[in-house]
């Protein structure tokens, strides 16, 4: 863990700590509600550990087992559908928030990836990585799960298309307009 | 219990077995990974568990049904959309937090929105986002996926009626 990394948990331990005292003050004041929300708390609870330790070491695992070199070398080759496939693979596999893929979409760029590849690249690194799956297949159901993955697949082909025509086009009219 | 529990974790089991046998200093590494980033998660679970549980025995009865369910038509599905765009969330606590809403009664147009705009939008790392890649580039990605995930809830809530 890094150092600011390590500050941030320390931090969030502390606000954690803050809200039990909190909820064992509330229990008290009101002990009928109390009983009713601590017994919601700990189902919630139970639901959240019977799955967390397996969507946790998934996280391990991808980002052991994939780096971003790997990502990018696959990523800068290929264009059209195939590259929308490609970038379709590429972003559900590694681990992290969405602006740790920033960068790499920046250095996919300079290795000549089109405007196209990157946004899919962040859409799908954002929207359908494989630990959020698993979260959305035990919270929302199988049904959810599996039709908002292929509205959001569709959809992030068409924005891809949709974002590549528009720098296209105003690159263009700004050649025109510019000398 | 739902089936979903054994899925998960037989197919995390038999992934993490299958790359054992393959690497086994590599596959143990990605276990300490995993423990902390559990150690890292730990405190916004428990956040979200306490305020869920709290919240929801405060709130009068019917309350998200009112505000968040089928009946609160477009206005519920925009403040839904507002709210994932700007909340700073870590995605995995997104879909705990989705799914108790729609046991309370919020809609599936709504739930479905709050987790696309959560996970895809990200407009509090515009700024990170356009030093990177550009305005232009951030402003319509940010744009598009606000649009898609509209889109995304309108279809959903359509289909599973």
């Amino acid at each position: 863990m890094t150092k600011e990394k390590k500050k941030k948990t320390i931090r969030d331990y502390l606000i954690m700590s803050g809200i039990i005292i909190v909820f064992v003050l509330l229990y008290f004041i009101f002990p009928d509600k109390g009983e009713v929300s601590l017994r919601s708390a700990w189902q919630f609870f139970l639901e959240l550990m019977l799955i967390l330790p397996a969507v946790m070491v998934l996280i391990g695992i991808l980002s052991v087992w994939t780096t971003q070199e790997m990502v990018t070398k696959y990523l800068g080759k290929e264009s059209g559908f195939k590259g929308f496939l490609v970038a379709l693979l590429m972003g559900t596999l590694p681990a992290g928030p969405l602006y740790v893929a920033f960068p790499v979409a920046k250095a996919l760029r300079m290795k000549g990836a089109s405007i196209g590849s990157m946004v899919t690249f962040l859409s799908v690194y954002a929207a359908i990585k494989l630990p959020q799956i698993l979260m959305e297949l035990r919270f929302l159901g199988w049904k959810f799960t599996a039709l908002r993955f292929v509205i959001t697949v569709i959809l992030i082909y068409v924005m891809s298309l949709f974002v590549e025509l528009i720098f296209k086009k105003t690159e263009k009219r700004e050649r025109v307009i510019l000398p | 219990m739902d089936i979903s529990v054994y899925v998960i974790n037989g197919l995390v089991l038999s992934i993490f077995i299958f790359l054992f046998i393959k690497d086994r200093r590599k596959t143990l590494k990605s276990l300490k990974v995993a423990l902390s980033s559990f150690i890292s998660l730990f405190p916004s679970f428990m956040i979200l568990i306490i305020a869920i549980a709290v919240l929801f025995s405060f709130l009068p009865p019917g309350f998200i049904e009112n505000y968040l369910g089928s009946n609160s038509g477009y206005l519920g599905v925009f403040s839904a959309a507002i709210l994932g765009s700007i909340l700073f969330l870590p995605a995995i606590i997104a879909f705990p937090l989705a799914g108790s809403l729609y046991k309370e009664g919020a809609s599936i147009m709504v739930v479905a929105v709050f987790i696309t705009t959560v996970t895809m939008v990200g407009f509090l790392t515009f700024p990170l986002e356009a030093k990177a890649l550009g305005r232009k580039f951030a402003l319509l990605r940010i744009g598009f996926s606000f649009i898609a995930a509209v889109t995304i809830s309108i279809i959903m809530g359509v289909v599973l009626k």
